[in-house]
Formats: C-alpha cells, sequence, structure tokens
C-alpha cells in the first residue's frame, strides 16, 4: 500500500484509485454507522474521495493513509448529518430503511437498529476497522478514556441484545 | 466461542454493497482518472456530478485539517486574550504582554487582485494578532469579503445563521442563506485550513461573524518547533458566486511568520528509586519532562513495561496499557490539570510495539501554571478497567535547561 500512496502523492491517479477501492468496505461501513441512508452514505463517499484526491500531496507519512482517509470521511458524514437534522421541517422526514439490499444480516441489523449511534462508530472502529484506542481518540476527537467508556458501554448493549435474540430464538424453536 | 466473538466475526466479513451506491462511488473515481489522465493542470475537487446534486466539494475540504470548528456563541470577547480569563492575573498580564498585533505575513496580507480566479479578487485575510510561547500557539485570522456591501461570509460548516456567532441571530432558525437574504446579502461561501507539520496533530478552531460579513477564526495547536521563528501557513478557498461547476472553488495559500520570545524551562524529574515498579503494574517510570512556559506547563511522563511480552491486541485491555499517571505534591494536593496541551494523551508509544517487554510510552498532559516543588508525587490511574487507583511514585527535580 505504501508505493500505491507514493505515487498517488505524485498525482498517479491509478494508484490513488487502487487505494480507494482497498479501503471501500470500510469507508462503506463507516459511512453507514454514522448515516443510515444510503443517499448520504454515497454522498459522503463521494465527497471524501474528491478531498482525499485534493489533499493527497499533504499526506506527510504512508501507513496512515487509511487512519486519513477515514478522518476525511468522518468529518464529510458529520457535515451531512448536520446538514439533515437543520433541513428537518415541520413534517418530519422518514429515515430511510436500513435494510436497504447490502445490511441483510442479522448481525447488522441488530448493530444499526439496537445500537446508539454514539457506540457505533467507535465498536466498528474498534472491532471490525481495528483501529487502536488512541486512533479512534484521533478521529472522533475524544480523550482517550471515552472512547474507552463508549467501548464497553456500546459491548454491553451489544451483548443484552445478543442475549435477547438467543432467548427469542430458543422460544421460537421450542 | 461467546456470542459476542461470533458477532464480531460476522461484522468483519465484507457487506454487498447496494448497486446504486457502488455505482456512483465508481462513477466518481472514473470521472477522477478520465480528469486527470485528460492533461488538466489543476486537480479539479468539485463538479462530479452525484445523484443528480451537486455539491462544491472542495469548500469542504478545509475540514480535514481541523480538529472541530464550533462558533464562539457569545460576543464582545473574541479576542485572544479572552481565553486566558480564567487563568491566574499574572499569566493574563504575561499573555497581553506577549500579544503580537502587527503579524508578519510573507504572502498575502490584505491582498487584493483584479484575478477573478485568485482567492485574493473575493476576499482579503490578515492574521491580526497571534499569542505564542514555548507550549501553546493561538492565532485570530480576519477573513474579510472585499466587497461587504454584497457578501457576507459563510465558513464552512454554518449551516444556520446562529452558528455565525451574532447576538441578532441568536434566537432565529435561520439558515445563513435566509438571514443573509434578510440583511441584502448573498453568501460567500470561504473555509480556512491550516498546514501542520504533523497532519495527525491537532489544530481547534472557533468562529465568529463581525457585523459587516467578515469573520474571525481562532485558531489555537500545540507549539511543536520551538524554534525562535515560527513559520505558518494558512489556505483559503472561496466558492465563487459567479461560476459553476469545476472552476467555482478556488484555493491559495498564504505565509506568515511569529517571532516566539518565550522562554520555555525545561525540568526534568527523576525517580528516587529508579528500579520502583508502580504498585498494581509492570511500568517503571524513567522521566518525567516538564516544559514551564510563559503562559502553561506541558507534562511528559516517561515509562517502561517490564511484564512479560503479551499480544499488541492486549495491551489496551491490560492494566498496563490503560494506565495515566497524574501528578500530586508532597502533601498529597493534586497539580490541576488544564487539559488542552498534547491532549491529555496517555500510552503513546516511544519504542518497541505495544505489549512488548520494555516497551517505552509516554503521557502528555497540560498542567494549570503553578509554583513546581522539587518533589512530586506520580499516581497511576486506570482509565477504562475500572477507575482505580494504583501505585505511587515520588520523582525529584534534576536537571534544568532553557529553550
Amino acid at each position: 500500500m505504501k508505493t500505491l500512496v507514493k505515487k498517488a502523492k505524485r498525482g498517479d491517479a491509478d494508484a490513488f484509485v487502487s487505494l480507494i477501492k482497498q479501503n471501500k468496505q470500510s469507508m462503506y461501513k463507516v459511512a453507514k454507522a454514522i448515516l443510515k441512508s444510503e443517499d448520504d452514505a454515497a454522498d459522503a463517499i463521494q465527497d471524501t474521495i474528491l478531498v482525499a484526491w485534493e489533499h493527497i500531496g499533504t499526506l506527510k507519512k504512508e501507513e496512515y493513509f487509511k487512519t486519513w482517509l477515514i478522518r476525511i470521511l468522518i468529518n464529510e458524514s458529520n457535515r451531512i448529518y448536520r446538514q439533515r437534522q437543520s433541513c428537518i421541517s415541520d413534517e418530519k422526514i422518514p429515515e430511510a430503511a436500513v435494510f436497504e439490499n447490502g445490511y441483510q444480516t442479522v448481525e447488522w441489523n441488530l448493530f444499526f437498529e439496537s445500537i446508539d449511534e454514539k457506540y457505533r462508530l467507535v465498536l466498528l472502529l474498534y472491532y471490525v476497522e481495528q483501529f487502536k484506542v488512541r486512533e479512534i481518540a484521533e478521529l472522533l476527537q475524544l480523550s482517550q478514556s471515552n472512547v474507552k467508556k463508549r467501548l464497553s458501554e456500546g459491548r454491553r448493549q451489544v451483548q443484552k441484545k445478543l442475549e435477547a435474540a438467543h432467548v427469542i430464538r430458543k422460544e421460537q424453536l421450542e | 466461542m461467546n456470542q459476542f466473538k461470533k458477532w464480531i466475526l460476522e461484522m468483519k466479513q465484507d457487506v454487498t454493497i447496494p448497486s446504486e451506491t457502488d455505482e456512483k462511488i465508481e462513477h466518481t473515481l472514473k470521472n477522477l482518472q478520465k480528469e486527470t489522465n485528460s492533461d488538466m493542470n489543476e486537480k479539479k475537487s468539485a463538479g462530479f456530478l452525484k445523484s443528480g446534486r451537486y455539491r462544491a466539494v472542495a469548500a469542504v475540504c478545509a475540514v480535514v485539517l481541523l480538529a472541530g470548528s464550533t462558533a464562539y456563541a457569545t460576543t464582545g470577547n473574541f479576542s485572544l486574550l479572552s481565553d486566558f480569563r480564567n487563568d491566574s492575573s499574572e499569566v493574563k498580564e504575561r499573555a497581553q504582554s506577549m500579544l503580537i498585533t502587527d503579524v508578519k505575513q510573507t504572502t498575502g496580507k490584505d491582498t487584493e487582485t483584479e484575478d477573478a480566479s485568485k482567492v485574493s479578487y473575493w476576499v482579503t485575510s490578515k492574521v491580526k494578532e497571534a499569542v505564542c510561547d514555548k507550549n501553546t500557539v493561538l492565532v485570530e485570522l480576519e477573513v474579510k469579503p472585499r466587497n461587504t456591501e454584497k457578501y457576507l461570509l459563510k465558513p464552512l460548516d454554518a449551516d444556520l445563521a446562529n452558528d455565525l456567532g451574532l447576538p441578532e441571530a441568536f434566537d432565529t432558525n435561520l439558515s445563513v442563506e435566509d438571514y443573509a437574504r434578510s440583511v441584502g446579502k448573498t453568501p460567500l461561501p470561504v473555509s480556512v485550513d491550516f498546514i501542520r507539520a504533523n497532519e495527525l496533530d491537532h489544530v481547534s478552531m472557533d468562529y465568529q461573524m463581525q457585523k459587516d460579513g467578515s469573520v474571525i477564526f481562532k485558531l489555537q495547536f500545540n507549539n511543536y518547533d520551538k524554534t525562535e521563528l515560527l513559520k505558518y501557513r494558512y489556505g483559503i478557498v472561496v466558492t465563487r458566486p459567479d461560476v459553476s461547476g469545476e472552476k467555482a472553488n478556488i484555493r491559495d495559500y498564504f505565509d506568515f511568520e511569529l517571532e516566539d520570545q518565550s522562554k520555555g524551562t525545561v525540568v526534568h524529574y527523576k525517580p528516587v528509586d529508579k528500579n520502583q515498579i508502580v504498585k498494581g503494574t509492570h511500568l517503571v517510570v524513567e522521566d518525567v519532562e516538564i516544559e514551564e512556559s510563559d503562559l502553561s506547563i506541558g507534562a511528559k511522563v516517561t515509562y517502561r513495561y517490564t511484564g512479560e511480552t503479551m499480544p499488541e491486541d492486549k495491551w489496551e485491555d491490560s492494566v498496563d496499557g490503560d494506565v495515566m499517571f497524574f501528578f500530586f505534591d508532597k502533601d498529597g494536593k493534586p497539580l490541576e490539570d488544564d487539559g488542552v496541551y498534547g491532549g491529555g494523551d496517555g500510552g503513546v508509544l516511544l519504542k518497541g510495539r505495544y505489549g512488548e517487554k520494555n516497551s517505552v510510552y509516554r503521557d502528555s498532559t497540560g498542567l494549570n501554571k503553578t509554583e513546581l516543588p522539587d518533589t512530586l508525587v506520580l499516581r497511576a490511574r486506570g482509565i477504562f478497567l475500572g477507575k482505580k487507583w494504583f501505585g505511587e511514585v515520588l520523582v525529584r527535580r534534576t536537571e534544568k535547561t532553557i529553550r
């Protein structure tokens, strides 16, 4: 990946596109963790691609590319989220269904439906994307202790939902 | 395998990205390749149609480098010196005496041009004032529309007029556009970014609109350079109202210098017992470096892990990976954390890898200005795995250098 980043920094669009494709899954999951709507997630990713391309020359350390990219994405997603919040009129806009095509597994459904948005992103970044606590703290502008608290609470919520789902499945089988 | 672990494994699997979303992403990537490969000189950062909605992307790029921008919602007190209003009178006086009002701008100060493709055609900018010492830099940047009768600046993330910090807009739910219309002006989107040596460093930013439609941006960041002459660069992006599409977003950079005439005193403290393992942990404190500058105190604790090597991913769940150090005097009185310098970062790896035997780490924190005693007590405390206090280490002042 370092080679691709070096090339992208020198203006090689093909290298940059390869990098984005390598990180597409991560970007999609992070955008969805913040913005449930598919349109908004798509917008956030597209904006991120353009911003990252504009600024790739300022990236000093190639090994930080993914962290840097995800930070841009989080900023873009938050911006869109804030715009949505301020655009809500008297007639509440119904939230787009989160089950559109992609998230068909029970696990993802549980994630979006049951876990508070405050915890979703830290859980995703830590367990799925495997960022370290200090990196998550940087990305989300939180203290490390706050990140840990959110992980703890998020984990507790997930475990509680999993247990409840397990009990229901058991009852259904009996 | 327990349910939670199974859940994690499932979450790590690739998901099917809906075709419509995937097509939009691929469309953007293809256009980017096409535009770059067709000999265009400038990198295009906007103008790729998305979902039938056009968005001025370059205007948002400044968000990348900023730690978070929030409007400073009160008026009459937005000068840099207001940041010291809760400090001691000594610090306030010092800050006042160190205020730089004639900042040397090597490029761009109040520059104007008749070329509409340049930022200086639309706005002027200057660094109005700055305060810097060996730990902290604060900068106040004024950006003004050249035509203040016609335009009102709209910072990047200001969606509501409330965000602008104007008292007359506080109790309204007006958008910035509606507010601009109400005062007979057109919003001119603008964003500021700041070039840092370390792209993972934090720059915090506030802004406030002035009555004439200009905006004061207040930036704060750590001084890592520690030289007498500090050189910085800021970028401004403006979305031109006279052009649509790719050419609407224009960016220019401006440079300025600050003379840091402050002195920093760096004091090192060493453990009285250099082999002492902090009780309840496997950590040995090696050094405490305290930099006392005119306006603040930055403290760094360097410590080594002496336990058995563990897998890297176990480190953060271990007691040793969870600890931060707090400062007390000999009588047990805590030295107050100012919560600013270093961001209160704990456990930054300096040597080895996480969880490796003899790996070395550093905690950074800021302390309120106070008289530093010759002896300090460091107490280790768990942050996440229960807020438990562990052992303490006595450290004594050794060498002192003036920076």
